[in-house]
């Protein structure tokens, strides 16, 4: 087990003393990022970045008017929120289902009345998962919305126990006073505020140069996978997997060793980019470690094995050397690497699924948007370590089956 | 004295094509033994199959009595191997790629040092050891190849052509390096198309052409094999009288001897003996020599002398 180790150490220090190698998997990412980052700043910022939502407001009472006009109407969101106002739940999974709208918001039934009354209530909300930042604006601006409705509701209850209490007031007329004091305390202060990170994100929409980190450096993943596989020929040209072959080494351990060397090469490539980017280029990758490491992990074990069944379907190292870095465009491309899916064209976005790019971004898209941590990761991280298994399991069949022939 | 190794009809066949045919030999512990034969002759698959890299079609072999077949892991364990090409990682240094190879071989920490310090001294390059193999000259790549098949502390070290490609000196140094390994009880089986080197280094050797030995014993046992005569040229100042030749074939015990003027040519079984009388002849009747030349039969000739073509054909 451990010359698995020692081949794929070995690997990564002969890659890293290939400068050609240092500026196409290192170089290149970080350039590209701070480039169409700051390119297509403007262009993120000036297009008109548009939600569409619907709305089944069951309650019409005077909480759901202050979501629905005061806060999706303000200044800051009318241009932003597109409301749809529907009659029925089915319309809103409907329109779900078919992509028309990031969002369904739902108020019940007496939504406004519970609040008054200090009951248990709820805001359900129906997202599009293949939607995921507009999605993530509208669940913060819910969240923020019914933070501030708790923090009100806590001030009355609070303030009609005493008045209650010392006789000041009879419980009777408490009915007709709540909406006066409600809209006294509208009046006092600001009626929705964001906390600072939603804030930032809401104002600011993605920015460009996140966006690119993340699609860039996901996109390069490939390369520097790629980079791995062709160690496989380099070893037969070079004639030391002759070499390795008559020492004492099973065939188990040579192909194990080459394996963790390309997953070894792209993780110390993708790891470096992470933190270049986030502290050079300021990029936030989401506040859940954990979220992170194990996306990067299962998004680098996903490329691997797709450079891993690369190798076995090519023949030469001039081979892998052509046809990868043509992959690795298509799929950065098609899997949202630099624009983001939500605004492909249906059968695109349809395509864009079947690439762990497209699976990878989201789930750092996730990170960076939403809050939802480790959890909210699950689909992406299972369906890239489903596509890892895949290609792996194929590459390895193809390779074993052309065998580490050396005569 | 006892084998070391045992080849029995070993054959590998590619394409219906018998790249090797029921080749069997023994060498024994200690001993330097030689696979001489052209380019194709199957020298280098037969070594590939010895070092367990490629499977035999039938036959077997076992080292210190391990089957290639059945134990492939434990025949590595007792080998080492160096290809006829050089199998090491350019970009790292030749300390870097002997640490490698070593750890390959399953050795680590101290031992793995003294190891590699040992190896580079046999060599002769433990000041360039820093170095990376791609600034090293053609003949420093083959000596740190052959180190990295004396990591292991083989009991049998097998080299494949190991001097290809490699300037004289290099190759002298090669050799002699080879030589004092084998001097000192490192048993070597050593390929070649090079005659001089197999005459330099082996003790018993076996010819191969096509896939199959032709011949095979020490190098005494292999010329007079060929049994070919040795051939005594003299030239001379003076004109040599035709009435010389019957004393010249008595002398020399052959009737083959020609006489052309200023020259003599005989072929005998005896050159380095029968020399001396012929000086002596030729002086004792006033013909002054000008040049003697002797040519005794080496496994060059043998190889034609089997094959009808050239070693390096």
């Amino acid at each position: 087990m451990i010359k698995v180790f020692l081949i794929g150490i070995k690997d990564v220090k002969i890659r890293a003393r290939d400068p050609s190698s240092f500026i196409i998997l290192l170089v290149m990412p970080l350039i590209l990022i701070l480039v169409l980052g700051m390119v297509f700043q403007p262009l993120w910022t000036s297009t008109p970045f548009t939600i569409d939502i619907a709305v089944l407001d069951e309650d019409n009472g005077e909480f759901s008017k202050i979501l629905l006009d005061e806060v999706f109407g303000s200044e800051q969101l009318k241009d932003m929120v597109k409301i749809k106002y529907v009659e029925s739940k089915e319309e809103i999974i409907n329109e779900v289902n078919k992509g028309k709208i990031a969002a369904g918001v739902i108020i019940g039934k007496e939504f406004s009345q519970a609040i008054m009354t200090g009951e248990d209530t709820r805001i359900k909300i129906l997202a599009d998962p293949e939607q995921t930042i507009k999605a993530g604006v509208i669940k913060n601006i819910v969240e923020a919305f019914t933070l501030e409705v708790l923090k009100r509701r806590i001030i009355l209850g609070t303030s009609m126990g005493i008045l209650v209490a010392k006789n000041l007031i009879n419980p009777a007329e408490i009915q007709q006073l709540i909406p006066v004091w409600l809209s006294e305390i509208e009046n006092m202060e600001e009626l929705i505020r964001m906390d600072k990170k939603t804030e930032k994100r809401m104002d600011k929409n993605p920015l460009a140069m996140e966006y690119y980190a993340v699609g860039m450096g996901v996109m390069y993943i490939l390369f520097a996978t790629n980079a791995g596989a062709e160690t496989i020929f380099q070893e037969r040209r070079n004639k030391t997997l002759e070499r390795i072959k008559v020492a004492p080494v099973s065939e188990r351990e040579i192909l194990g060793g080459k394996l963790f060397g390309i997953f070894l090469i792209a993780l110390l490539q993708f790891v470096m980019i992470v933190f270049f980017t986030r502290i050079f280029y300021r990029v936030n990758w989401g506040d859940s470690i954990l979220g992170i490491i194990i996306m990067i992990f299962s998004s680098v074990l996903a490329f691997s094995g797709l450079s891993t069944l690369l190798a076995s379907l090519t023949k030469s190292e001039e081979q892998i050397g052509n046809i990868g870095p043509a992959l690795a465009m298509i799929f950065g491309f098609m899997g949202g690497g630099m624009w983001p899916a939500f605004a492909f064209p249906d059968w695109l976005n349809m395509v864009s699924k079947f690439t762990p790019n497209r699976w990878a971004i989201d789930g750092f898209l996730k990170l960076m948007y939403q809050e939802g941590g480790v959890v909210s990761i699950l689909p992406e991280v299972l369906v890239l370590l489903g596509m890892a298994t895949v290609f792996f399991s194929l590459g390895i069949f193809r390779l074993r089956m052309k065998g580490v022939k050396v005569d | 004295m006892m084998n070391i190794i045992e080849v029995k009809e070993l054959t590998k066949v590619y394409e219906g094509r018998k790249a090797v045919d029921s080749v069997s030999f023994e060498i024994k512990k200690g001993e330097a033994f030689g696979l001489l034969g052209p380019n194709g002759a199957g020298k280098t698959t037969t070594i590939s199959m010895l070092s367990c890299l490629i499977p035999p079609t039938s036959g077997d072999a076992h080292i210190e009595g391990k089957s290639i077949i059945k134990e492939p892991i434990e025949v590595k364990k007792r080998i080492g191997v160096v290809p006829q090409d050089i199998a090491l990682y350019p970009t790292l240094s030749a300390r870097e790629n002997l640490f490698f190879w070593g750890e390959m071989y399953g050795l680590s920490g101290r031992r793995l040092k003294e190891k590699v310090d040992e190896v580079l001294q046999v060599v002769g390059l433990t000041e360039r050891s820093k170095d990376r193999i791609n600034k090293y000259s053609g003949g420093m790549k083959r000596r740190i190849n052959i180190a990295v098949g004396l990591l292991p502390s083989p009991k049998l070290l097998i080299l494949d052509e190991p001097t290809v490609g490699v300037d004289p000196q290099s190759r002298t140094n090669i050799l002699e390096s080879l030589r004092k390994l084998n001097k000192g009880g490192l048993t070597i089986l050593y390929t070649s198309h090079y005659m001089e080197e197999v005459e330099f280094l082996c003790d018993r050797v076996a010819v191969m052409d096509l896939g199959k030995i032709i011949a095979q014993g020490t190098q005494n046992e292999l010329r007079l094999l060929a049994g070919k005569m040795d051939s005594l040229k003299i030239s001379t100042i003076d004109e040599v009288q035709m009435r010389l030749v019957e004393v010249i074939k008595k002398v020399s015990e052959t009737d083959e001897v020609k006489i052309a003027d200023k020259a003599i040519e005989i072929l005998t079984l005896q050159g380095r003996k029968v020399l001396p009388k012929i000086i002596e002849l030729l002086g004792n009747n006033s013909i002054r020599i000008k040049s003697v030349e002797v040519e005794e039969p080496n496994l060059e000739s043998l190889f034609l002398h089997l094959t009808g073509k050239e070693l390096r054909d």
